[in-house]
């Protein structure tokens, strides 16, 4: 055993050992833990921010299961639309051929074309037919000295012969005109089927001039059974506030700390991607990157002892307190050291002001889901939307700038440091948000597309109590986007 | 009831859990503050942050990795060295150059004293020498982590703990 586990067992083991009697030497105030008790940050997170969790991850949940129930009964919609489309077109095509039909017989009916006098010469046939039908079933008793002769000469046919032949040339007549009878039929039908052809293209057109606007029907892509889809570009730009608890616990005046929200500028640039659930409804989803930080400029009061200051090595004098900020962009903290100068008369308590200022600058990531309505008026479009949208931000640089200044005593800062705890700081967090937006578009020509919108964004408050200063931040995006 | 119960209740913000939970470990708590410290109500105020951070941040704990016993040690050495570094820390690493003799055993010296004496006589030690001394010996840091957390050499950790001990003896055998 070295001497340092030699030492440590021994140490370890005397201090360890335990007093029994009450209110020991080792016993902190009693005070000290109900005090801290009250002071938990997770217990009144627990209270008001889990409900608050709750409501996001329920109105998440509802949000998107009404945005599925409205894809399957907008699914559901289309392909009743495209069946009543189909039933309306096989609908007419029958009553245009029902039309065109009764057209022609009506047509046929008056029409001076041969055809009653075929059909009365046929009925004529038929009846001398009928009337000739015994003669030629059973047939006469022609004297056996009478030939039986076909009339194919126009020689004078006697008695039973010219009766026979008249019967047969009644009955190729008859023959004869109802092949011609069927032919003209046939013509006929050819023609009226033309007709039919260029009536139904027509009717068509004019049926969909007349019917189809009055539906709402899906705009398909022609021949692909896809609905449309855009791709685009945008921008967007605005304010959004974060909240923000910041502690000091380590300065003089400022124990608790105080609530805070900060107004940070943000850009971001990115690529969207959207779908028509309907002739007006679209799905928008993308990606965006951008930047988002700005200045923040904490100042506080200290009353200032001559105790609070450390002498250094060069006669400087040092004030150093800590800095702690945890809220939504991540938690960190730091100490500041103030290097000053002219505390020899420091006799009394000092009111001094000291000032941090922090210059942030966070990479921002976004991701949209979004719903939007389109409403066509000539080559424009007004759009409103509502949406989700996941955010997440990464500190890229961090500077900050303390000062320390006094009225009631001359004093100098020298030098100031920041210096960042590394152990505990987080600068890098997530969250969500809803979105409302009111837009316009503008079409360059069939494929392209000009956007502008406006979009209230709620500001996600994981600090409470703390009202924001703005509850709704207003972001405004431009963009250009390309129809399939 | 087992740590594990008493920080899952505590976690969810259950009272009793925490209370049960303070009231396990408050005197070893309170006990390595004091040795931090100079004196008791400056462990009282150490003691307040470090019990802040641990109720903060209990669910950071992860069983597998330690005992709780550990881990919550840590987050008071961790707010002693906050507190220290605020006040005294430009007088924390003299040189007491009136101690360079030998001394006896340690065992022989502090075989007799109880814990709240001991602990007394570290508390009277320079802050550096008690911060080097109560992490190495006691918490069981090494120089390098020392080194790290305190922002010096491992050198000047070595030759601050040697000082350290042979003053402690000295102050020890002082009172005897």
């Amino acid at each position: 055993m070295d001497n340092r586990d030699e030492l440590n067992n021994f140490l370890r083991k005397k201090l360890n050992q335990l007093d029994t009697k009450k209110g020991g030497w080792d016993k902190p105030n009693p005070s000290i833990w109900s005090a801290t008790k009250e002071t938990l940050p997770h217990k009144k997170q627990r209270t008001i921010l889990l409900p608050n969790k709750k409501w996001v991850i329920a109105a998440s949940f509802a949000f998107f299961s009404l945005i599925s129930y409205a894809c399957y009964l907008q699914i559901q919609y289309v392909k009743y639309q495209k069946l009543q489309a189909e039933y309306v077109q096989l609908e007419d095509r029958y009553n245009d051929q029902q039309e065109q039909l009764n057209k022609v017989q009506a047509k046929n009916e008056a029409s001076p074309l041969p055809k009653d006098s075929i059909a009365l010469n046929l009925t004529q046939g038929i009846e001398s037919t009928e009337m000739t039908k015994p003669l030629i079933t059973e047939p006469p008793s022609i004297p056996p000295d009478r030939k039986f002769v076909e009339n194919k000469s126009t020689e004078p046919i006697k008695n039973n012969q010219v009766i026979i032949n008249q019967n047969k040339e009644s009955i190729e007549n008859t023959s004869t005109l109802e092949t011609r009878h069927s032919n003209r039929e046939q013509r006929n039908t050819e023609f009226i089927a033309g007709l039919e052809i260029n009536s139904l293209n027509r009717q068509q057109e004019n049926h969909s001039q007349l019917f189809l606007p009055k539906q709402i029907h899906v705009k398909r892509k022609k021949g692909s059974g896809l609905p449309d889809i855009k791709f685009g570009l945008n921008h967007t730009f605005g304010n959004r506030t974060f909240p923000a608890f910041k502690d000091y616990p380590y300065s003089i005046y400022e124990e608790e700390g105080v609530y805070d929200s900060t107004v940070f500028e943000q850009q971001t640039y990115g690529f969207s991607f959207s779908v028509a659930l309907s002739d007006r409804i679209w799905f928008n989803t993308g990606y965006r990157k951008g930047t988002l930080g700005g200045e923040v400029i904490n100042d506080w009061s200290l009353q200032l002892d001559e105790d609070d200051f450390n002498s250094d090595p060069n006669d400087s004098n040092l004030l150093e307190f800590e800095y702690a900020n945890s809220g939504q962009l991540g938690n960190y903290s730091g100490i500041i050291i103030f290097e000053t100068e002219g505390m020899q008369d420091f006799q009394e308590q000092q009111l001094a002001f000291a000032e941090l200022t922090e210059v942030l600058s966070y990479k921002i990531i976004q991701i949209p889901l979004q719903l939007e309505y389109l409403y066509p008026i000539k080559d424009l479009k007004l759009g409103a939307m509502i949406g989700y949208q996941w955010n997440q931000v990464s500190l890229d640089s961090y500077d900050v700038y303390p000062g320390l200044y006094s009225l009631d005593q001359e004093f100098a800062v020298k030098e100031t440091n920041f210096l960042l705890d590394s152990e505990d700081n987080v600068f890098k967090s997530q969250f969500s948000n809803f979105q409302l937006g009111l837009g316009v578009h503008y079409d360059l020509g069939k494929h392209l597309n000009l956007s502008a919108q406006l979009i209230l964004e709620n500001s996600s408050n994981s600090i409470r109590p703390l009202e924001l200063k703005e509850q709704v931040n207003r972001i405004y995006s431009i963009g250009i986007t390309y129809t399939l | 009831m087992l740590d594990k119960d008493l920080i899952k209740g505590a976690i969810k913000g259950k009272e009793s859990s925490m209370n049960a939970l303070y009231q396990k470990y408050e005197r070893l708590w309170f006990r390595l503050c004091l040795r931090y410290a100079k004196d008791k109500q400056q462990a009282e105020d150490i003691f307040q942050e470090g019990l802040f951070n641990i109720f903060k941040d209990l669910k950071q704990f992860d069983p597998d990795r330690g005992k709780f016993s550990t881990w919550s040690g840590r987050v008071f050495v961790n707010a002693a060295l906050r507190f220290i570094k605020k006040s005294q820390w430009q007088q924390t690493f003299e040189d007491i150059s009136t101690l360079d003799y030998q001394l006896p055993s340690i065992q022989h010296i502090i075989g007799s004293i109880s814990a709240k004496e001991l602990t007394s006589v570290i508390q009277q030690l320079p802050t550096g020498y008690r911060i080097i001394f109560n992490m190495y010996e006691l918490e069981g840091y090494s120089h390098k982590e020392i080194a790290q957390k305190l922002n010096i050499s491992i050198g000047t950790s070595k030759s601050q703990l040697s000082k350290a001990k042979k003053l402690l003896r000295y102050r020890i055998e002082q009172l005897f």
